[in-house]
């Protein structure tokens, strides 16, 4: 994770991201990378994941891949209930709330081998 | 990141500095833990003042979560303060705003929390 946290820092600063949107952007590759190691690679945290951004006029787009067994993260996902505290909701399921929460889009494509998930993201105009 | 901790009279006020995230979460279960331990049944009183804290995971906010459980099953209060902008929106996503009291200020959470733990800020702080 101490590789990716950099490679996401460097690409933050060159894209022109700031501070706040790549503190987000990190918390979104952590939840994601945790997910694909405890899940789709079962603990192997050697296996290879690639980010990849692309800024755009308004924003930018987080490419998130991984070669672990076809799995779509957002297909099992299910909005909070609002009545009911998070110490009540599944555990599971708090990493993909705050995903979707901060990215302005989300969407699942199993390509070739890899499970790919494309984030779209609004910056801050203040940040 | 580490765990620095300040006693003020009856009141622990807990201050992690850095990223609460799946390599480091475990630092900040290992200061509410011995916190938990050797808190007397019924009379404590704990703080946490996230003002150094960059952003926290779901692991990070699980910790939380099981943390307070415990506090308040010994009788015990804790309540969150200077929560930074990427954590209280993560906060606030997550709705750990409505299961952790939130303040603006360790002062501030003080001022509710414990007026003999005030009077002892105060006095270290020169206020």
């Amino acid at each position: 994770m101490v590789e990716i946290r950099t490679f996401v820092e460097d690409a933050c600063t060159t894209a022109g991201i700031g501070r706040e949107d790549c503190l987000k952007v990190l918390l979104i590759v952590e939840e994601l990378f945790t997910n694909t190691v405890t899940h789709g690679y079962c603990e192997e945290s050697e296996s290879p994941v690639w980010i990849a951004f692309d800024p755009r006029d308004t924003g930018f787009i987080l490419r998130y891949e991984d070669a672990a067994p076809p799995h779509n993260p957002f297909g099992e996902f299910r909005p909070m209930d609002t009545g009911v505290l998070v110490a009540q909701q599944p555990v599971g399921g708090l990493g993909l709330k705050l995903i979707r929460s901060l990215a302005r889009d989300a969407s699942y494509s199993r390509e070739g081998e890899r499970n790919c998930i494309r984030l779209t993201f609004a910056t801050s105009p203040s940040d | 990141m580490h765990v620095s901790q300040e006693r003020y009279g009856d009141t622990l006020v807990l201050t992690p500095i850095g990223r609460v995230d799946n390599s480091t979460t475990d630092r900040l279960k290992s200061g509410l833990d011995a916190y938990i331990a050797s808190s007397r049944a019924g009379g404590n009183r704990l703080v946490l003042d996230f003002s150094k804290v960059d952003y926290i995971s779901s692991v990070g906010l699980r910790v939380l979560m099981l943390a307070g459980k415990e506090i308040r099953e010994q009788g015990g209060s804790i309540v969150v303060a200077a929560l930074q902008p990427v954590v209280r929106e993560i906060f606030e996503i997550s709705r750990f705003n409505l299961v952790f009291q939130c303040f603006g200020s360790v002062r501030e959470a003080l001022t509710k929390v414990s007026p003999t733990a005030l009077a002892a800020y105060d006095s270290a702080h020169g206020t």
